[in-house]
């Protein structure tokens, strides 16, 4: 399950199929991108992700942004399989610790830039793009080079880090859901779960003041989240153990 | 009598023991907040009287994304200076509270404190750089949380929402962050400044237990940056109704040009016609890097 190789989970299922895999599924300018916003907003003096000023004069005057941020597909899939899942059970301040250190060491090289994609508004194709990206979400984009006759939409990419825009827009080819194994292991890596709570050890803070009447599902010791506790049951399931 | 009722109803954990660090203990009386011009973001210090001079105790936030003014890392440093060792919170994860952070240098030696939330994969990699980083346990998400001084003046902060969990889909996170507000016992009575982050007001209870206990309310750092979007009926209600100091202030912590259009002048305008109103842009304009709203 871990390893990025040929996985059936006891039933034969192929969570991890090699047709997936960079140079097969997916091509180079495949993002797996995390939505951060979608709105509205002012053409005028509009600044890229990378905080350089760019143009959209077909757009009219307030077009709509969807910035996000991700990462190619295939730096993903490179480095996912270092990156161990951390399930209820690996919840604890060692696991923490080790899922900062797996973190720090897959991606170190790996760029995570903000892509934005941009539609005017009125667009016969706002409505379903308005209903169907929702911030907080993950999605799977394909950027292509921008052709002189392109009516696709505009893409442009850029790290404010560096001050690296793509100053020239590039063309959104397509946007799917992200196929679902890949959208639990990149909810689960790039999430904070490498991070301590307040009082989980010794050495910050002591937490000694009780808990509340009604603490929320999964904050009990040996609880979790109730969406984490149904994904290790459905991998329980599927792997023949529950 | 009234007395007894706020110390009931605002009551709760001390953050300082949940924190382990206790930021107002050498601190002689809470002086106020500075908002320091970054840009499109938020980056705010709470200032305290300590040994004699006024100094930032306790940093929220550290954004900053379009038209930031920053030259190089260095200038970040001097601006916005935070203590090895400081407590800096987060009111959320949305980039423009704390990518400043990632281009500094001393912001990054602090003690950090933030909200378990979903986010995005720059913002899980920024924290997993970062040495000391700590959630607030979400065990006490709604509850109001506390840092007193020994004077008596004290920081409520509140984290509104909870956290569902990494496989949880269309978590809005400005609404799962943290909410502060900075309350000093004056001569006249209790007054509060709120910093909500881009938490609309009505969804912080300790905004609304203040306002019962008529803590006069002193000033605001508008929330997401002044955007007229999501103000609900309940947040005119509590901003109109709320008891309020003369003078009270606003202030706007956005760029100059956005392009989101904030700050919504009018809508502040119309609920709070008595209130002073400042834009860190203007500031810029006029030389400054920070605009101080103090007690």
């Amino acid at each position: 399950l871990l390893t990025g190789k040929r996985q059936s989970l006891g039933r034969g299922y192929r969570w991890w199929d090699r047709r997936w895999e960079f140079g097969k599924a997916f091509t180079r300018g495949d993002y797996f991108v995390f939505l951060e916003e979608g709105s509205a907003v002012r053409a005028a003096g509009l600044m890229g992700p990378g905080e350089t000023p760019i143009s959209l004069a077909e757009m009219g005057e307030r077009p709509w942004r969807f910035r996000s941020s991700g990462i190619a597909a295939g730096n993903f899939l490179r480095a996912a399989p270092r990156v161990h899942a951390l399930g209820p059970e690996g919840v604890t301040p060692a696991g923490r610790r080790s899922r900062r250190a797996q973190l720090l060491e897959a991606f170190k090289e790996a760029p995570l830039p903000l892509i934005d994609f941009f539609i005017k508004e009125g667009d016969e194709e706002l409505p379903f793009l308005r209903s169907l990206m929702t911030p907080g979400s993950w999605y799977w984009i394909g950027v292509r080079p921008r052709g002189t006759s392109d009516d696709r939409l505009p893409v442009y990419l850029g790290s404010p880090e560096t001050g690296a825009d793509l100053r020239s827009p590039r063309s959104l080819q397509f946007l799917e859901a992200v196929p679902p194994f890949f959208e639990y292991r990149l909810r689960d890596i790039f999430s904070l779960a490498h991070i301590l709570d307040a009082g989980e050890e010794e050495g910050f803070g002591g937490e000694g003041t009780p808990p509340p009447d009604k603490p929320r599902d999964g904050d009990e010791p040996g609880s979790e989240p109730l969406a984490l506790q149904r994904e290790v049951r459905h991998r329980r399931l599927l792997s023949g153990e529950a | 009598m009234a007395a007894v009722r706020t110390r009931k109803a605002i009551a709760g954990p001390d953050l300082d023991r949940i924190a382990g660090v206790s930021p107002l203990a050498s601190v002689s009386a809470i002086r106020g907040v500075r908002v320091f011009d970054v840009g499109q973001g938020d980056s705010i210090a709470v200032l305290g009287q300590v040994d004699g001079r006024v100094a930032p105790v306790l940093q929220l936030d550290y954004g900053g994304r379009q038209g930031s003014p920053f030259k190089d890392p260095a200038d970040i440093d001097g601006r916005m200076p935070v203590p090895a060792g400081q407590l800096l919170m987060l009111s959320h994860w949305d980039e423009d509270h704390w990518c400043t952070a990632k281009k500094g240098s001393v912001a990054k030696a602090a003690k950090w404190l933030v909200p378990r939330q979903v986010t995005s994969p720059r913002a899980v990699l920024f924290s997993a750089g970062l040495e000391d980083i700590h959630c607030i346990p979400e065990r006490y998400v709604g509850q109001p949380l506390r840092f007193s001084a020994p004077n008596g003046d004290y920081i409520l902060c509140e984290k509104i929402g909870p956290f569902a969990g990494p496989f949880a889909k269309d978590e809005d996170c400005n609404r799962t962050g943290v909410a502060m507000a900075v309350v000093r016992l004056g001569p006249q009575g209790a007054e509060a400044i709120l910093l909500p982050g881009d938490a609309p007001f009505d969804k912080a209870r300790i905004f609304t237990q203040l306002a019962q206990e008529n803590v006069r309310l002193r000033g605001i750092v508008a929330f997401h940056h002044g955007a007229g979007t999501h103000w609900t009926e309940a947040t005119e209600q509590l901003l109109t109704q709320w008891p309020k100091c003369d003078p009270h202030d606003v202030i706007f912590s956005c760029s100059a040009t956005n392009s989101y259009g904030h700050p919504d002048r009018a809508k502040y305008g119309k609920l709070l016609p008595n209130a002073r109103f400042h834009e860190t842009a203007n500031a810029r304009a006029g030389g400054k890097q920070h605009i101080d709203m103090l007690f």
